[in-house]
């Protein structure tokens, strides 16, 4: 297969677009697709090489729906959008970043466990005494959205508002080309109800400060001088419900069926949990939940493994296909949670390097170390080569992960 | 007071530039100022007393944990 002969929006190649991307690797490392019009980043090195560089390949990019008049019109009646941290390139990145690091660093985070394993705790109650699961919707798809809502200070009866933002916000993300335009208003309709949602907590945090993160955002003073605006205030929440709900929820599923079919490094997992940040680290570099990102390319035309990307050009830095480089990872579609993987793009690369990072990875040990305690005897409940991802484009989401297991002692 | 980076857990994130960007500065090619081949770690000056609380926040905010401030 050469993937010139490829449809890239095929179901099956947008799902499971591995060997695609090793074929990419193999012999056309830098791929411009006509199809999507982007220039496709399949080695590590040429990934690698463009997040370094964050002015050529910059990330300010138009909003959803920029240009287009019917959905101009739908966002008119929200506020207007501001870039802050995923749109924007230093310095106006930098500024954003540094106001919101301190609330998720390893401190803060620290801070955060105690909760985080509560939560976890809570939603393995729910179907801890049945003896199944589908781990998917009812474990991996809760557990981020539960703590960032509780990190929001926000009730759980909302939660399946945040999902549905969240997931259309990530659609929205992929571009405007790639939606039915059904789903493009859709997108922005949700947006704006997103929007009115959060202006209302917003408002009554200014009133009222707590010691939740959207207090914190309230509170904070750009550069030490202003206060952030709603509209700033709107972008990072958006930011934190794209970034952190679906990523971390496809870690956790996919861990989980990594661990199913590789029952000896998930007996020697259970046997010493000190392991557990290993093997996820492992798991982050397979799965790759984002399994891309997004830049645009300014100045001057840029020479990449032999091809001259012209400027203006999309160009899509692919980490799913970086993290399997066999350059950097020897046999790399194997699960070894021996290996040395501590070179993996799974949470990004250089400036915008993953927010959520110390957050994600204390989830997802906190998760393992709560599920192991829990449910002894993992099974899936079906044959391994029929759990399948959901043909959604960016990001590597498991359709279901039915299990069975019997509760521990 | 001064800062020691271990270059070899050094990824080049930047992220300490952020927080303090007088002592900490990527170059041109985007890699750390400090970065020098053959050299395993960094030892900066002694630093004001001034930069300590920026310091301690690049230290605590680098996601490599490759940053020490040392008294």
């Amino acid at each position: 297969m050469h993937p010139a002969d490829c449809d890239l929006t095929a179901p099956e190649v947008v799902a499971h677009p591995e060997e695609l991307f090793a074929a990419m690797r193999r012999s056309c490392p830098v791929f411009y697709s006509e199809q999507m019009d982007t220039y496709m980043l399949a080695r590590y090195d040429d990934v690698r090489e463009a997040m370094r560089l964050p002015i050529e390949f910059s990330s300010d990019r138009p909003f959803f729906g920029t240009g287009d008049a019917e959905l101009e019109a739908i966002q008119a009646e929200g506020y207007p959008q501001v870039p802050t941290l995923t749109m924007t390139d230093p310095p106006i990145h930098t500024r954003y970043r540094k106001l919101v690091n301190q609330a998720f660093s390893p401190k803060a985070v620290r801070e955060l466990e105690p909760s985080i394993r509560r939560i976890v705790n809570e939603i393995i109650d729910v179907f801890a005494a049945g003896g199944e699961v589908e781990f998917v919707r009812e474990f991996a798809g809760l557990v981020p959205g539960y703590v960032i809502a509780d990190a929001l200070g926000l009730p759980r009866a909302d939660q399946d508002r945040f999902m549905e933002w969240a997931d259309n916000f990530v659609d929205s993300i992929q571009g405007r080309e790639i939606l039915s335009r059904e789903r493009q208003l859709e997108c922005q309709r949700s947006f704006i109800e997103f929007q009115r949602y959060f202006a209302g907590v917003i408002e009554q945090r200014r009133r009222q400060p707590g010691s939740d993160l959207i207090s914190s955002l309230v509170t904070a003073r750009v550069a030490g001088e202003r206060p952030l605006e709603m509209e700033e205030i709107l972008d990072l929440i958006r930011i934190f419900l794209t970034a952190g709900n679906e990523t971390t929820a496809s870690w956790l599923s996919g861990t989980m069926l990594l661990l199913l079919t590789h029952p000896d490094q998930f007996a020697e997992v259970r046997a010493d949990r000190s392991l557990i940040p290993v093997m996820l680290e492992e798991s982050v570099r397979l799965v790759s939940p984002a399994r891309w990102t997004r830049r645009t390319l300014t100045g001057e035309p840029f020479e990449m493994s032999g091809v001259t990307i012209p400027p203006g050009a999309t160009v899509r830095p692919l980490w799913t296909s970086a993290n399997r480089d066999e350059a950097y990872f020897p046999h790399p579609d194997e699960f070894d949670i021996r290996r040395d993987n501590s070179a993996h793009m799974a949470f990004g690369h250089g400036v915008h390097f993953c927010l959520g990072v110390n957050l994600a990875r204390a989830e997802a040990r906190v998760a393992f170390e709560v599920l192991l305690d829990r449910l002894a005897d993992i099974t899936l409940a079906i044959p391994a080569d029929e759990v399948r991802n959901l043909p959604v484009v960016g990001v590597n989401r498991l359709a279901a992960l039915p299990l069975r297991f019997t509760a521990a002692a | 007071m001064h800062v020691v980076v271990d270059l070899r857990r050094c990824d080049n994130h930047g992220q300490c530039t952020f927080s303090a960007p007088a002592v900490f500065t990527l170059n041109q090619d985007g890699l750390l100022s400090f970065r020098r081949s053959g050299l395993d770690s960094y030892a900066s000056e002694s630093l004001d007393e001034d930069l300590r609380a920026d310091v301690e926040e690049a230290a605590l905010m680098c996601p490599m944990q490759a940053i020490m401030v040392e008294s």
